[in-house]
């Protein structure tokens, strides 16, 4: 027997191996927790089955070719020695307006991460509660006190969203530092992020993660698979995937779906531009980033889809089952295991899968920063890492001290998602008009596993910037206005109080001639526009001090939110200039001395 | 009977599977898996995925140096 087939055989161990692997990295990267928890309650809540319409829509003309221009500008850039992206858009374009889209890829991670890491935390302590007995403790006390009548269904969602209430302080600011368990779970998770930066261990976690988040996604494969032999289970696909085609009509839902698209894709987040950085001339970009769309959309639909909603609706109802994100995830998921054999253990395991999937989103997301500190201000890792837990541990506060109705992290995550479609437009601008359209589709062929469709720079120089504007203008339009109202504590105290009036004034003028416009009209003519107790008829004098507790209670929240706006605002421009100072300096001279080197970049389309 | 087939008899039964739902959730997921498929396929192809496909999780960002 000749020596060659024993080589051949281990070359191909070797190729089978490589090929799993990259498999698995592929896999690794696509889950994560949006999959499971943002994109089932977005597609209940927006048509049902009619959602998919609108969201492969978005994601053929926005997912798929702004990953593709995220990848192919990020290899560029890092040709000129640039992983970072303000340096990889000043490469690319040697202007001012580069430089803010520079920022913008590098304030988006950042400001996601300091509130991303309060909800890594709730896994990781729902993972904790789950194995510790907690929540089969929960439930039986609940059980217990709960009345001969009470539905056994209710109890077990109330007693979940009592707990979920009370672990993130939803009902007062500070609670978080109070309560000291939620506390302690945020500073585990910030060692656990820091530590593995800190120590270079990249390699480890990515080992570990190869076959971690694969098993996240054998495991929701099992509990597909049983959920699909749970009797009854129609009615609960049903629920989620009969379409209400009348919601097609609503721009909401078609911005609803673009939404969801750029959270689960990471798009205009500035990641990609980073990692892409690292790859070398003749990577591909094209297979790999549509292979770990596709897997994404696998874990999103196919998983995602299949298991929350359906199954809450089977177990919970439908009031139960159409909640927002965090309610399907951290109220209805919890109630859910409760009724399931093993509740205890699978749930533990669940969200102890989600936490290492959110470990490895906020690697991702601290990673462009550093990044940033290294290339432009010349730190080590150790000085940008300490740098950056500095800036991170602060920039959290708010977060986690504003919980009353969770509004910092839900002012932050608005603005966020803002200037992340505002991030991916002027991204795939620059690909199509700064770089030309052609050009850019040419580069991202180099070492490509298959080329870009032909009508791809059609696509990318006028469809998709065009559909990318059409939903900027229409989400800022639509939710921008109501978020800028939120930000003021006049506005949202006299609708408190209005609030509470309303249903007594209802109450004093019932009648059948009683339309919502007449209430409307009848409320505005007693209350006035700012709703003050003084001048208001002595029938409502015992709702005076409900009114304006609810109004105290509002403005507060308004001013939270407009502390949060402000921070953000500052941050953004104090970003801007660290941006500027670097490619004035640094960055600037990295990108000549590439130049030098023979590294070029053609201009014009 | 189990506690879901309570759920379900109790208030929402009303509610099926529409022939419009099995065919947006097939047609779905149909277009989700084949595409993953795909990409599979075409990794599984490539004589040496791992020299040239590399996704942030195996990408290499120098984190190691000091």
């Amino acid at each position: 027997m000749s020596e060659t087939p024993a080589l051949e055989t281990s070359g191909q161990r070797e190729h089978w191996g490589s090929k799993f692997g990259v498999i698995l990295a592929v896999a690794g990267s696509a889950v994560g927790l949006g999959n499971f928890l943002r994109f089932p309650g977005q597609a209940v809540n927006n048509g049902g089955g009619a959602f998919m319409i609108p969201y492969v829509v978005s994601f053929l003309i926005l997912g798929i070719p702004i990953c593709w221009c995220e990848w192919t500008m990020g290899r560029l850039g890092g040709r000129f020695g640039q992983n970072n992206g303000p340096g990889v858009m000043y490469a690319l374009w040697r202007r001012a307006p580069a430089k803010g889209i520079g920022a913008m890829t590098l304030f988006i991670p950042i400001v996601v991460y300091l509130y991303y890491v309060f909800v890594e935390a709730w896994c990781l302590f729902y993972a904790i509660e789950f194995f510790s007995g907690g929540f089969s403790e929960l439930f039986s006390n609940a059980l217990s006190e709960a009345g001969e009548n009470a539905s056994e269904v209710d109890v077990i969602v109330g007693a979940s969203g009592a707990f979920f209430g009370e672990s993130v302080s939803i009902d007062q600011n500070g609670g978080v530092f109070e309560s000291g368990n939620m506390l302690w779970m945020i500073v585990i998770c910030f060692a656990v992020n820091f530590i593995i930066i800190y120590r270079g261990v990249t390699k480890g976690i990515e080992v570990f993660c190869k076959v971690a988040m694969p098993l996240l996604i054998l495991c929701a494969s099992i509990i597909l698979i049983r959920v699909l032999t749970l009797d009854g289970i129609s009615s609960g696909l049903g629920f989620m995937w009969n379409p209400h085609w009348e919601s097609l009509a609503d721009p909401g839902v078609w911005l609803a779906a673009a939404g969801q698209i750029f959270f689960t894709l990471s798009v205009g987040f500035g990641l990609i531009l980073c990692y892409s950085s690292y790859l070398r001339e003749n990577d591909d970009v094209v297979l790999t980033s549509l292979s770990a769309c596709s897997t994404n959309e696998f874990c999103e639909v196919v998983l995602g889809g299949m298991i929350v909603v359906p199954t809450a609706f089977l177990f919970l109802g439908a009031e139960n089952a159409q909640g927002s994100t965090f309610g399907l995830g951290f109220v209805t998921l919890p109630a859910i295991m409760h009724f399931m054999p093993g509740g205890s253990f699978f749930g533990g395991v669940w969200f102890g899968l989600l936490f290492l999937a959110a470990v490895t989103s906020s690697l991702s997301m601290l990673q462009p920063a550093i990044a940033f500190l290294e290339d432009g201000f010349g730190l080590k890792r150790t000085g940008s890492v300490l740098i950056l837990l500095v800036v991170t541990a602060v920039g959290t506060l708010p977060t986690l001290y504003f919980t009353h109705n969770l509004i910092g992290l839900d002012h932050t995550d608005f603005w966020c998602n803002l200037l992340m479609i505002l991030a991916a437009t002027a991204q795939v601008l620059l690909f199509g008009w700064v770089i030309g359209a052609e050009r850019g589709c040419r580069e991202a062929n180099r070492g490509a596993d298959f080329p870009l469709p032909r009508f791809m720079p059609f696509m990318l120089r006028y469809v998709t910037p065009g559909f990318l504007i059409l939903v900027l203008g229409a989400w800022a339009y639509t939710k921008a206005p109501a978020y800028l109202e939120g930000m003021s504590p006049a506005f949202k105290g006299a609708e408190a109080a209005r609030s509470v009036y309303r249903p007594v004034i209802r109450a004093q003028f019932a009648g059948p001639d009683l339309t919502d416009e007449h209430l409307d009209a009848k409320v505005t003519e007693i209350l006035g526009e700012d709703v003050r107790r003084d001048g208001l008829p002595d029938w409502l004098a015992d709702y005076h001090q409900p009114a304006e507790a609810a109004r105290d209670t509002a403005s507060a929240d308004a001013s939270a939110a407009r502390l949060v706006f402000i921070g953000l605002v500052v941050f953004f421009f104090v970003l801007l200039a660290l941006a500027d100072i670097a490619c004035r300096n640094r960055i600037g001279r990295t990108i000549a001395a590439a130049e030098r080197a023979g590294v070029c970049l053609e201009s014009g389309p | 009977m189990t506690v879901c087939t309570l759920v379900a008899q109790s208030g929402e039964s009303s509610v099926t599977l529409e022939p419009a739902g099995v065919v947006v959730m097939g047609l779905s997921i149909l277009i989700v898996c084949g595409l993953t498929l795909f990409c599979i396929v075409r990794l599984l192809r490539d004589q040496a995925p791992a020299d040239h496909h590399h996704t942030p999780l195996d990408i290499d960002t120098h984190d190691a140096e000091p």
